[in-house]
């Protein structure tokens, strides 16, 4: 029932933001509020909670509470930062929208609804696309977007589709699996931008406002991913079927994501574009993490996936105030920023640490342990290099930083604490202690409506000041989730609810194991009324265990075993 | 085969068929209503009535949204480039696929003519998806892609749970909400459903950094006071001023108060549009202030940063009216100075310069 709350808060504050968007400070309050009661919401998720509606459950999970905890507070600091220095009227509403369509798709287990609720979340960010007045690049840009999200879409339904049921015969044929998993690994590449499916992602940076670009590029296509693992982890790496050819597929995608995105990043002079491709490249790690197959990467990917989103967050937040201080995104005119606002030189430096790590922070070892899994050797080594590549970007923006600064950075506005008024002084006059406590008073009182009426400018005159402070929590909170703080590493590592529905007619299909803890008696015991052994057991079957009729794969996720162990595979093959 | 699931079946691929391969956005709407509408119940055994009264009303709201952004007479699409009798026989073959490869490899759970239906309308989506560059195509190919995953999905795994066909509804109406988003804005764009390939091609890649060719720089922002001033609606300010340095002679009103960036187009069919500026709630940040400046996407609107334009050598389309929606020849006015309409404006020789900010050469 914890989950309820959160969904119901995040829908409906989007539309009510979206609605009364004609409206902009109307639209802004009703988001940034409906941020907050989300972060709160999300705060309150329970990980055992599970809620059967219309047939289909919704689980909670700690790796949930965390996902969207962290996603509504990067969304609010964000819609905030867009309030102090410039944003788009629609930004709260999609960022409401987005997350909630992102813990929405993580609460269902079953992979089916899922996609389809995380495909809905996609389709949100036309909204600050194509925005009044239009232009034909925004459209053309628009257009790219929902051709990804609906191929991706397609992709995604139709894979989960297909393992989604008692599969009997279907193991004499690999293919089959290696087909869907593709298309679904293809899905999330799409939906990530990755190279060589960036073209719509490359430019959306342009159009869209750079707040949502984290929901729109990170959070949103990160739910999808997890989706996706999930999926993988419960339906294809089990039967440790060899899919060398696949794989292969998804790693190179992974690896172009890597280095050619951290490449596409160092040449970029738009820092909005410097985000973009930071994100896509981030994106290539994830994707290892679906190539891996492997349960030793069901942790890391999924905590590696959790950090990227929240520093490339922090990061873009960090353009956001660049751009709302100086009003440019071009890395040659800011020279000097650094020493203008430090508050930001500071957040950068956070962002950067979060962002590349080191050995022994949680950040530095998932990347590492992805690649590992998936490019063992000097490859791999190159490929981790290209990883840890946007520390040349980080380094760029801080020498430009403390470079001698330009006109166009001395005469914005700096982070000094300021006062749009002075104080007027209001000396007393009365004789007796009594008329002087009278005229203190009234003094008081017209010194705090001084102040009352004077905050809206003062705001405005800080607002540099005030970005500098939003952007050093986000990169924060960025750097905490990078060192494994907040509980990300045991979350990312306890295993998900499985199972869906029953589909009318049918028996169990795969991923649609009852929620963690409530094992079912066919999956923990060999049914004696099973379907006969197939014929041809998967090649690499190295137990010919009776099949298990209509379950799932052989993924033994025992609540036993506590959540820092991740899912245990037993290869043991179910048809 | 139940011959009610049959003939919904060939009632799906026809308005699928419809929707693709119609000229008139009216009947191409009309046909992604009955796909809509026909795969709410193409499952075996029924959905609920619930389930089914949840996707026949999502799709009925979001053939409204787009309704409303195709509102107007004479709204063509661009049609099949194959024609409709290959459209069908592509729909047809591809429903005989689907018959013969019903379960892909495994025992099925839903009916063989979700899935027929599904690779028929599937095969549909594939031409407006890829080669489409008319939105309303592109759009109805990607509602129709995801109706026909929905489909095989039924087909395959059987018919859904009450919450799965609640999260398609919603699937159903995002899509038709953005699909109507885009519609709109390309008609506010262009006056016309069909991208132009100046502007694809501009966006074709990414490598050099980037020009400021696509968000607006002014109208729909959220500005507390002047705080936005500094962001975009600052360098909408700063584009100004380069336009009016730069072209002080180019529209001959070049130091009256608000010229703009257009003030290189002084004689475009709008030239005169660019008086707007000085008026009275125009600010700094260009027509940020002015009523209804972001709020519609009506015949006022129009980029503020300069977008690029067909060089004069290269054969372009007609200009249309910015917003018009009927592809109407624009009335042509004098501009400001008195120069004739449709005559080029005159600036002094000098040497090229390359605007980097709006990506448009300025001679």
């Amino acid at each position: 029932m914890t989950i309820l709350p959160f969904l119901a808060i995040t829908f409906v504050a989007a539309a009510a933001s979206l609605l009364g968007r004609r409206n902009a400070a109307l639209s802004a309050v009703v988001g940034i509020v409906g941020l907050a009661a989300a972060a709160i919401a999300a705060a309150t998720i329970r990980g055992s909670d599970t809620l059967v509606i219309g047939g289909s459950q919704l689980a909670g999970s700690d790796y949930l509470r965390l996902f969207t905890l962290l996603g509504s507070v990067a969304a609010l600091v964000l819609a905030t930062l867009g309030l102090a220095t410039t944003s788009h009227r629609n930004a709260p509403g999609v960022l409401l929208a987005g997350i909630g369509a992102a813990g929405l798709a993580l609460a269902l287990p079953d992979a089916r609804i899922a996609v389809m609720a995380a495909t809905v979340g996609g389709l949100t960010g036309i909204l600050v696309t194509v925005v009044s007045p239009s232009t034909a690049p925004t459209v053309v840009v628009a257009v790219r977007e929902l051709r990804a999200v609906a191929v991706a879409g397609f992709l995604s339904i139709l894979a989960a589709a297909w393992l989604a049921r008692p599969l009997g015969e279907l193991a004499a044929l690999p293919e089959v699996f290696g087909l869907a998993y593709l298309g679904f690994a293809a899905a999330v590449a799409i939906r990530f931008g990755a190279i060589p499916f960036h073209f719509w992602a490359a430019r959306l940076a342009d159009a869209a406002p750079e707040v949502t670009l984290p929901m729109l590029m990170a959070w949103g296509p990160a739910a999808f991913a997890v989706v996706a693992l999930a999926w993988t982890d419960q339906s294809v790496a089990p039967l440790l079927l060899p899919l060398t050819l696949e794989r292969g597929l998804v790693v190179i995608v992974g690896v172009a994501s890597i280095l050619l995105g951290s490449l596409a990043a160092w040449i970029q002079d738009d820092l909005e574009h410097v985000v973009g491709y930071t994100i896509v490249a981030d994106a290539g790690v994830a994707i290892l993490g679906l190539a891996a197959l492997d349960p030793a990467a069901w942790e890391p990917a999924r905590s590696w996936i959790l950090v990227f989103a929240m520093v490339r967050s922090a990061f873009a937040g960090w353009v956001v105030a660049v751009h709302g201080t100086y009003g440019t995104r071009r890395i040659g005119e800011i020279r000097g920023w650094a020493l203008r606002t430090p508050l930001l030189g500071v957040g950068l430096a956070i962002i950067a640490a979060a962002g590349i790590g080191w050995p022994g922070l949680l950040a530095w070892d998932s990347r590492a342990t992805l690649v590992n899994l998936t490019v063992p050797g000097p490859i791999g080594l190159l490929v981790v290099l290209g990883a840890v590549a946007p520390i040349a970007i980080y380094v760029r923006l801080l020498v430009i930083g403390v470079g001698r600064p330009t006109d166009l950075v001395a005469q914005a506005p700096s982070e000094r604490p300021t006062w749009p008024t002075p104080m007027p002084s209001r000396p007393v006059h009365g004789g007796g202690w009594l008329e002087r406590a009278f005229e203190r008073t009234n003094h008081a009182i017209g010194g705090g409506l001084d102040v009352l009426w004077t905050v809206p400018a003062g705001v405005r005159a800080n607002r540099s000041l005030i970005a500098g402070v939003l952007v050093l929590s986000l990169a924060g909170l960025a750097f905490t989730v990078s060192a494994g703080g907040l509980g990300v590493s045991a979350a990312a590592a306890a295993v998900p609810a499985q199972g869906g529905e029953q589909p009318t007619g049918s028996e169990a299909p795969i991923g649609s194991e009852p929620p963690e803890g409530s094992e079912s008696p066919e999956a923990s015991e060999p049914a004696a009324e099973s379907e006969p052994p197939s014929s041809s057991q998967p090649a690499a079957s190295p137990s010919p265990t009776p099949p298990l009729s209509g379950s799932g794969p052989a993924v033994s996720s025992s609540p036993s075993a506590g959540p820092s162990e991740g899912p245990s595979f037993e290869p043991v093959p179910t048809f | 085969m139940n011959l009610a699931l049959a003939a919904i079946t060939a009632v799906v691929v026809g308005g699928a068929v419809v929707a693709v391969t119609a000229r008139d956005a009216r009947a191409t709407l009309l046909g992604l209503l009955v796909v809509l509408l026909g795969s709410a119940v193409l499952a075996d055994p029924l959905p609920g009535p619930l389930p089914i009264a949840a996707r026949m009303a999502s799709a009925f709201l979001a053939c409204r949204l787009i309704a409303v952004a195709i509102r107007g007479d004479g709204v063509l699409t661009s049609g099949s480039l194959l024609g409709w009798p290959v459209d069908v026989l592509a729909a047809v073959a591809a429903l005989l696929v689907g018959v013969g490869t019903h379960g892909l490899g495994a025992t099925p759970a839903g009916p063989v003519t979700a899935q027929a239906a599904g690779f028929a309308v599937g095969v549909l989506a594939v031409a407006p998806i890829v080669s489409g560059r008319d939105v309303l195509r592109l759009g109805v190919g990607a509602m129709l892609l995801l109706v026909a995953a929905s489909l095989v999905r039924v087909g395959l795994a059987g018919t859904p749970s009450d919450l799965e066909q609640l999260v398609e509804s919603g699937l159903v109406i995002g899509l038709g909400g953005a699909i109507a988003i885009i519609v709109a804005g390309a008609r506010a764009a262009s006056g016309d459903l069909v991208i132009s390939g100046v502007a694809i091609r501009d966006l074709a890649f990414d490598a050099a950094p980037t020009r400021e060719l696509l968000r607006p720089a002014v109208g729909s922002s959220i500005h507390i006071g002047r705080a936005g001033r500094v962001g975009i609606a600052g360098q909408a300010s700063r584009l100004r001023d380069v336009a009016e340095t730069d072209g002080a002679d180019a529209a001959g009103r070049a130091s009256a108060p608000g010229a703009d960036t257009e003030a290189g187009r002084a004689s475009a069919p709008d030239a005169d549009v660019a008086g707007l500026a000085s008026a009275p709630g125009a600010d700094n940040a260009g027509r940020a202030s002015a009523p209804r400046a972001d709020t519609e996407a009506g015949t006022d609107d129009r980029p503020s940063v300069p977008t690029v334009e067909p060089k004069a050598s290269r054969p372009g389309p007609r200009p249309r009216s910015a917003g018009g929606g009927t592809g109407r020849a624009p009335v042509r006015r004098p501009a400001a100075d008195g120069t004739p309409p449709g005559r080029p404006p005159r600036r002094r020789p000098g040497p090229k310069t390359d605007d980097s900010d709006t990506g448009s050469d300025t001679t």
